[in-house]
């Protein structure tokens, strides 16, 4: 098999949780920065493969592919990797696709992201001014969907909807990774999440940390 | 096979969604009226089948789910329904799920988000209309629908190919939502509509059906038309 050529940067949390996918299951992968404050995104030979102008973007050979879910679903299948990432047993695989489809409005638009966007891209990036109007309304939707995950996604289990770690987690974790690297500790006052997203860091190691080095530097 | 339990409401587009895949493929199922206008989403019976209280939900023996999305492809698997809804080739269900992941911030984000502020916060609840709001969803709307032909159906009969797959129901159902407020996604644009009429025309008796309740309600609840391009 050939090498999968990822298109991506690591400020992105959808990017990272396909090359953490990648770099935990030992697929070989070619890296193809796309830097998107440089418009990297909007030419034509990656809107070719991505017509979207989105990162990630997937290329297998002549395949192309957007949606970071649905490139390790690719993945996971083409690859055979090991069951718990997204089982086949239907039942525990409906809980993960139950997550999955959760997580786009959820966890990520009117939660992580949506937060992250008020805080850090309107403000810091685009250089738009965000009344505290705006920023308390994306924190309350952003702590609303904390309690959701907490109570529904992490009720009785180590991880979302399961005692083993899957891609729902993989995805889960970088939309909350990217609040973390502006000083916001989504586990703060919420010890169930704190340790959920200690055992998935642990887990993940040392990719983890390699692929958090460009948005971790926003800390400093 | 005992049916499935299905808790909805057809004025809901993914509630349309699930039942019309389940039409479509004679798979047995109680239906449960959830309405919404009632408030009866919170009531204990369906709390203990969905403690998120949306709907579609179903209940298949004592497994509980909920997302429209998840459900179907739980049923296309526990059914083995006809490849062409949810194939098995890698590189072929890469294709649907592209669109099935895309359509929550897309699809859905551009044509709920305009349903639900004109529709349901304003003419049903009364709130004043958030015009920010409704000019966001409508770009939304606009860049979705723009995909749409220049993409997903650009080159392709049906989203993931040649045959009707679980892509084009929840899609489609985003936008039956809009025919009720005067917008017709397929207005401007030929491969849209091209898409949506071979997609209802498919589904047939099963597309009408599914729909009745939304239109009975569009009808007497007034919906004001929408303007959109």
């Amino acid at each position: 098999m050939g090498k999968i050529n990822l298109h991506a940067n690591r400020f992105s949390q959808p990017a990272r949780s396909v090359e953490l996918f990648l770099k935990v299951n030992n697929i070989p992968y070619e890296f193809h920065p796309i830097d998107v404050p440089k418009g990297d995104n909007r030419t034509e030979s990656f809107l070719k493969i991505n017509p979207t102008g989105t990162v990630p973007a997937l290329v297998d050979d002549e395949f192309s592919l957007f949606e970071s879910v649905a490139m390790i679903q690719y993945l996971a299948k083409k690859y055979s990797t090991p069951d718990h990432w997204y089982p086949k047993e239907i039942r525990a695989r409906a809980r993960i696709n139950e997550y999955l489809a959760w997580h786009h409005f959820n966890t990520r638009t009117n939660g992580a992201t949506g937060y992250f966007i008020a805080l850090f891209i309107k403000p810091r990036y685009l250089k738009i001014e965000v009344s505290d109007e705006e920023v308390q309304e994306a924190k309350e939707k952003f702590e609303k969907m904390l309690d959701a995950f907490e109570s529904y996604y992490l009720k009785g289990t180590e991880f979302i909807s399961s005692n083993t770690m899957s891609i729902a987690d993989i995805m889960a974790l970088n939309e909350l990774t990217q609040l973390v690297a502006i000083g916001i500790e989504p586990g703060k006052d919420r010890p169930k999440i704190a340790d959920w997203y200690e055992r998935c860091k642990q887990a993940l190691q040392p990719h983890f940390d390699d692929v958090h080095t460009d948005i971790f530097s926003l800390r400093k | 096979m005992s049916s499935i339990d299905f808790y909805g409401h057809l004025a809901s587009q993914p509630c349309r969604a699930v039942q019309l895949f389940m039409k479509a493929n004679n798979i047995p199922f109680n239906f449960h009226l959830i309405d919404l206008t009632k408030g009866e989403q919170t009531k204990e019976d369906f709390q203990k089948v969905n403690p998120m209280g949306k709907v579609p939900a179903i209940k298949d023996g004592d497994f509980c789910l909920a997302e429209g999305i998840a459900i179907v492809q739980y049923l296309a698997a526990k059914y083995s329904t006809p490849d062409h809804w949810y194939p098995k080739d890698a590189a072929a269900k890469a294709r649907v799920n592209e669109y099935l992941n895309w359509h929550h911030s897309n699809t859905r984000g551009g044509a709920t988000g305009v349903f639900f502020n004109a529709v349901i916060l304003h003419q049903i609840r009364k709130q004043p209309r958030n015009e920010a709001a409704i000019k966001e969803a409508k770009g939304k709307l606009t860049v979705a629908l723009d995909l749409f032909e220049n993409y997903f159906v650009k080159d392709r009969l049906f989203i993931g190919g040649s045959e009707i797959c679980i892509a084009d129901l929840f899609a489609v159902c985003e936008f039956t939502q809009l025919d009720q407020i005067g917008i017709d996604v397929g207005k401007n644009r030929a491969n849209v509509k091209a898409w949506k009429d071979r997609v209802s025309a498919q589904l047939g008796a099963h597309f009408v059906e599914a729909h009745e309740v939304i239109i009975n309600f569009a009808k007497s609840a007034n919906f004001a038309p929408e303007p959109f391009e």
